[in-house]
């Protein structure tokens, strides 16, 4: 973290507890300042895509906290279609919280949820921004909306938040399956939430312009898809930092016309790509502590090829717009984040055959119970099919709850290793082709 | 069949001729499960992973209660054991009662030809029985609340509270209603899908208001709310009773292992000491004697130093003596008593009473009676100084924050959960890793140049971060007050959660670390007092204590 941040964190840090509104008013100010700098001198280095991302993903997190009346906090999972097609804007927790992070004041907040009660071993991400609410930092949406997947934490925090803020509050309780009684099920409370946000915004639902929210989600899946093809056998340069801003593409502004241009420009910048050579490339499971001196210095760099975060390809499926309320139920049953162990190591699997990755990178945020879990399972059915998986134990939101030493030592290892076997495979390719040509 | 959530619909069972089993293991260790899971994931999960891989097993159901039974299931099933696991809603609305509905027709169809048997709708019905297994209770209680806890731990709750107890932990909750005769199978499942999920709801329903009958009982006399290790739903609840309720409510963690035993009873013992005293058998005491001089001992046997201290009937300290703890509790009881008798020139029989406290207090044969730390700290530095209301106490191996009120009673009390952080033990093993003393530990700090930040919450973790810290040249002055900040730090924030105020206290052999006691004082931003001799402080309250005579 430069000094600039630390001393900012430390200034908003300061005031939570006695003059709450100076620190919303610093951290406003921080994102602005961020976001001119990200419009107007941006890195050199960063690709039209990855611009575009900063600037979109900071005037999100701006949004929320300049225009709560017209914004509602939702989880990175909930539909967020429904709330595009009435014009409210959604802020996602995670988000909001990587945002806390990235201005250096997310402990501040942790410290104060803890202080509450809140257990120390529950996710930051949710901890961070309970803590930004209890303290009356961030500004109270108008409502909240979440799903009970893809973890426990939905349900607690939300509830805690809507009891906070005093705001009304829908809960999509997500059930474990994908049978067709489970789609029915979760249908009835997708067109139930139309209603409660019918009720908040005193306006009929507009069904029409959610068909074409979906009809633009369904475009936007495509170019990513052909992304993906792209991305299979070529070098597109990204950092920990723009696979973040994807997720607020592939989740909670899908389907808006931002998601659209960013989709175009991320495709446009693969095709002008070049082929992959031998780079190694990494697929990423769960998010990416993106804020972490040694992950950026070993992930950002040329001589690897960071693919994706398994979270930027959870639910990418063609709609149908003629039934947008099943189409949508459809696709939150979709995800892989939902269910067992199992099926997340094979959506692993899948991603890492399709982009041809040499290993995966399995991060287990602290407090998330479900990606904790099923570290094992996964590590075995992977490594079982020839691919090489690190177990890297951290945090994706706490700067105090990591060992950045020993997570660098990890993390470096586990690449020269992977180099190790490349450099391995190529002597054996040469050796092969010089012994058929004596 | 066994079971652990009180929505499975293990009633079920008993329409195959199989019985149910409510399974509630503690471990020994967590050796196997270990293997195989992750040990950041709740205790609970661990625990059944535990059992189930090391003993012959039953067929086991489970619902998707939480994130980490999901997963005991995902490990126990890559292990071949025989899972069902039952999707459950979050809310019991028409169409989740539908949809569980549905599910339990299943788990019969699975079951059926699992066993290759026919489910005896008879059978099932009369798996619901009148009699309540618990104690009928009525009249005043202390409610158990929280998550679920080993049947060892209710069982000693059980048997030292002062009141009748009522089980009111996640599965202590349930609770059906008898079926009524006839219907088709569709018609009594689905009534059993709706019994089932209107049962007083676990923290992990959305709707959770019918929740308030457990706490609006005018019988309700106290709450021992419980915690798992590892489980987030519970500790909100806490916070939000203990913010709201007058009556008074004691958190306890525990991580369903057999360990640290020592720290819960003394938890629980000053929980009815103290919060409970107005219920409890009025103790009535009076000072004792005038005119001749008599003699009152107190000891505390800590798991660093054991220390003894003599007062006179006026409340006067005629001597002292603080010993390392050796690995008998009771001789180094013995030492420090002879010491201080010693010095003050008296002899054994002189003394007419003697309390003993602190984590081996009960091991002491020669005690008149014993008593729990919170309990003696309070009334010792009540003593010194009655202007205090907030006790912080960091010894050897925890650190506990005590509220007093005007009056010196014992308002509220936190004690650190089983982690060395901010304690006199991390202290210790920094030291050992900088090759300084504790003396040097103590005033090194005041050096400091550079801000160092040790950020790891563990201990042992914290140990690696101060050894990359010497290998990156940092100054020794600077790592040392990055250690004290740090330890100020879990103090303060423990303390936080009691909600403590001035004027403060501390006590403990690490009071006499006047780093930590002035990064301690930054943080609050307030002047902390430290008694002449901060060790002492909990004898004294024994001492004290040994004053009064107790009419049985």
């Amino acid at each position: 973290m430069s000094r600039v941040v630390k001393k900012f964190g430390e200034l908003v840090g300061k005031n939570i507890e006695k003059n709450p509104k100076k620190s919303l008013r610093l951290l406003k100010a921080g994102y602005t300042a961020s976001g001119i700098q990200m419009k107007y001198f941006s890195k050199h280095d960063l690709l039209p895509h990855q611009k575009y991302a900063s600037v979109i993903c900071n005037e999100n997190v701006r949004y929320s906290l300049s225009k709560p009346d017209n914004s509602a906090v939702v989880n990175i999972f909930f539909p967020c279609e429904l709330l595009h097609a009435m014009d409210i804007k959604p802020g996602f927790i995670e988000g909001m919280s990587v945002y806390l992070n990235g201005a250096g004041s997310e402990r501040y907040f942790i410290d104060y949820a803890e202080n509450m009660g809140i257990s120390q071993s529950y996710c930051s991400y949710h901890k961070a921004l309970i803590g930004a609410a209890l303290s009356k930092v961030i500004p109270k949406p108008k409502f909240i909306m979440n799903t009970t997947f893809a973890c426990d934490a939905n349900i607690i925090t939300f509830r805690t938040l809507a009891e906070f803020w005093n705001v009304p509050a829908f809960t999509v309780d997500t059930p474990n399956s994908d049978s067709n009684e489970a789609i029915e099920y979760l249908e009835d409370q997708l067109k139930k939430a139309a209603v409660f946000i019918e009720d908040m915004t005193q306006r009929r639902f507009d069904e029409d312009k959610l068909k074409e929210i979906i009809k633009r989600e369904n475009r936007s899946v495509y170019l990513y898809k052909e992304f993906l093809k792209e991305l299979s056998y070529k070098y597109i340069p990204n950092d920990v930092t723009s696979e973040m801003y994807k997720l607020f593409f592939t989740h909670i502004l899908l389907g808006s016309k931002e998601a659209e241009k960013y989709f175009e420009l991320l495709l446009t910048d693969a095709k002008n790509a070049k082929l992959s050579d031998k780079r190694i490339r990494i697929l990423w499971c769960h998010t990416i502590p993106n804020w972490q001196k040694s992950i950026k210095e070993i992930i950002n760099n040329e001589r690897y090829q960071l693919l994706a975060i398994d979270m930027n390809d959870d639910a990418l499926i063609d709609l149908d717009e003629s039934m947008p309320f099943r189409s949508l139920a459809r696709k939150l049953l979709y995800n892989h984040m939902r269910g067992s162990s199992n099926r997340r190591a094979e959506k692993l699997l899948q991603m890492a055959i399709a982009l041809k990755a040499d290993g995966i990178i399995y991060f287990n945020h602290w407090g998330c119970k479900k990606t904790l879990g099923s570290s094992g399972i996964v590590k075995k059915i992977l490594e079982k099919n020839g691919i090489p998986v690190l177990i890297l134990d951290g945090d994706g939101c706490d700067r105090q709850n990591i060992n950045e030493g020993q997570m660098r030592t990890r993390l470096q290892a586990f690449m020269e290793m992977l180099e190790g076997k490349n450099n391995a495979v190529c002597l054996q390719i040469c050796s092969d082709r010089n012994s058929s040509r004596l | 069949m066994q079971y652990v959530c009180k929505y499975a619909p293990i009633e079920i069972a008993a329409g195959f001729d199989m019985d149910a089993e409510f399974l509630n293991p503690s471990a020994d260790n967590y050796e196997s499960a270990d293997m195989i899971i992750h040990s950041n994931v709740c205790s609970f999960s661990r625990a059944i992973v535990e059992n189930r891989l090391n003993n012959d097993n039953a067929p086991l159901l489970l619902t998707t209660c939480c994130d980490s039974i999901e997963r005991a299931s995902d490990v126990l099933k890559n292990q071949e054991q025989e899972v069902f696991m039952l999707n459950l809603p979050h809310n019991a609305e028409h169409c989740s009662k539908l949809l569980y509905k549905n599910q339990i027709l299943k788990f019969i169809d699975d079951l059926s030809q699992s066993l290759d048997r026919t489910f005896d709708i008879k059978k099932f019905c009369s798996a619901f029985n009148d009699d309540d297994d618990d104690e009928v209770v009525t009249g005043p209680y202390i409610s158990v609340m929280g998550a679920r806890l080993s049947s060892e731990l209710l069982e000693y709750i059980r048997r030292e509270s002062p009141l009748p107890i009522k089980n009111n932990s996640c599965t202590g909750l349930r609770k059906l209603p008898k079926p009524l005769p006839g219907g088709s199978l569709d018609e009594l499942i689905t009534w059993y899908s709706g019994a089932l999920l209107s049962q007083t709801p676990c923290m992990r329903m959305t709707d959770i208001k019918q929740r308030r009958d457990l706490t609006e009982d005018p019988n309700l006399c106290g709450i021992i709310y419980n915690t798992v290790n590892f489980c987030d739903f519970y500790s909100f609840e806490f916070s939000k009773l203990k913010a709201v309720l007058k009556i008074p409510i004691l958190k306890i963690e525990t991580d369903y292992t057999n360990q640290g035993g020592g720290q819960m009873k003394t938890r629980l013992e000053a929980f009815f000491e103290n919060a409970l005293s107005d219920i409890k058998k009025e103790a009535d005491h009076v000072d004792i004697l005038s005119g001749d001089s008599s003699y009152y001992a107190g000891i505390d046997s800590g798991s660093t130093s054991t220390n003894a201290v003599i007062i006179d009937n006026k409340k006067n300290i005629v001597s002292f003596a603080v010993i390392p703890t050796g690995t008998k509790v009771g001789e180094s009881a013995e030492k420090a008593f002879e010491e201080a008798l010693r010095k003050s020139g008296l002899e054994k029989d002189q003394i007419k009473n003697i309390v003993t406290t602190g984590y081996g207090r009960s091991k002491i044969h020669f005690r008149g009676k014993d008593v729990t730390e919170i309990t003696c700290h309070a009334k010792g530095a009540y003593f010194l100084d009655p202007t205090v209301r907030t006790i912080i106490d960091v010894g050897g191996q925890d650190c506990k924050i005590i509220r007093l009120d005007h009056e010196g009673n014992v308002l509220d009390f936190v004690m650190n959960d089983k982690c060395a952080a901010g304690t006199g033990r991390f202290i210790e093993m920094m030291a050992q890793s900088l090759q300084l003393s504790l003396e040097e530990m103590s005033t090194y700090g005041s050096k400091w140049t550079e801000e160092v930040v040790i950020s790891s919450m563990c201990s042992v973790f914290a140990q690696s971060e101060v050894v990359s810290l010497i290998a990156e040249d940092k100054k020794l002055e600077d790592i040392v007050h990055g250690i004290n900040k740090s330890v100020a730090s879990k103090v303060v924030a423990l303390g936080k959660r009691g909600k403590m105020e001035g004027a403060y206290m501390m006590t403990g052999g690490v009071a006499r670390n006047v780093g930590v006691l002035s990064a301690i004082e930054e943080k609050l931003g307030e002047k902390v007092i430290v008694p002449k001799e901060p060790d002492i402080c909990g004898a004294l309250g024994a001492a004290l204590l040994a004053t009064e005579i107790f009419k049985e």
